[in-house]
């Protein structure tokens, strides 16, 4: 329903914030995964989206998650020889995660949830404004 | 009863597009000579413009889907299987200003009636 275009587009953004912020935890949670040097590292995850047409008069209509790009498998080999995974070299495999980048990331993904939140509650108010009106 | 509610649904027509009403409903009851146009306009919009009977049946059942759509959220929510905690506030919220929207063209649409029904002669 075209009336309600403002506040489903803000949806979506919000949606958008909530899967990154998803793929963020998961990169937190999994940051120390260590693993075998002939194994794969975990890969960090980092939503792909793409933005929305068909919006009411040319505009567009938000924005949505069309998949998820993978780090580097690689990782980094770290010597750990006392870590029952390592291997004769004493060498053990762990994902290539930026904390600050992670950290950087949420905070910019709090801050999208947030305005596009505001932004429903502002086209809500709006709608409100209007049914407001004497005739 | 219903013919003079149906020469007041004419000045309401975008109804059962809820959200146009806002927009011509204003300057039909400002300005009689708009009423064509508004009536036009209408036409072109939506080819299933009534009576006013009709028009708000339609409008109702928009809402009414909107209700569904909120509760079917609700339980969502009550059950933990909701996906966006906003995706249901955005249904509730949608649910509440259609309806009310479509009370108040009611309401005004009644209150017309009662207007013309009282007046002297």
């Amino acid at each position: 329903m075209s009336m309600f275009d403002a506040i489903n587009t803000a949806n979506t953004g919000v949606d958008m914030s909530q899967t990154w912020m998803n793929a963020i935890s998961n990169n937190l949670a999994n940051m120390n995964d260590a693993t075998r040097t002939s194994q794969k590292a975990y890969q960090a995850e980092f939503p792909v989206v793409t933005a929305l047409g068909g919006g009411q008069n040319g505009t567009g209509s938000g924005v949505a998650v069309t998949g998820v790009a993978h780090g580097s498998a690689a990782g980094i080999t770290v010597y750990d020889p006392s870590s029952p995974l390592a291997d004769a070299k004493g060498m053990v495999r762990e994902p290539n995660v930026d904390l600050a980048q992670q950290m950087t990331d949420l905070i910019m993904a709090q801050r999208t949830y947030q305005a596009n939140v505001n932004a429903i509650s502002t086209a809500e108010q709006t709608y409100q404004d209007g049914l407001g009106l004497k005739p | 009863m219903t013919a003079p509610i149906g020469a007041i649904g004419a000045a309401f027509p975008p109804l059962g597009a809820v959200g146009a009403a806002g927009a011509t409903a204003g300057t039909a009851a400002t300005t009689p000579a708009t009423g064509a146009v508004a009536a036009a306009n209408a036409a072109a919009a939506q080819s299933a413009s009534g009576s006013f009977g009709q028009v708000l049946g339609n409008a109702l059942s928009g809402v009414q889907n909107l209700q569904t759509n909120a509760d079917h959220l609700a339980v969502q929510a009550a059950t933990g299987n909701l996906n966006s905690v906003t995706n249901y506030m955005v249904a509730a919220n949608q649910a509440d200003v259609a309806t009310q929207l479509t009370v108040a063209v009611r309401n005004n649409a009644v209150q017309a009636f009662q207007q013309i029904m009282n007046m002297q002669v």
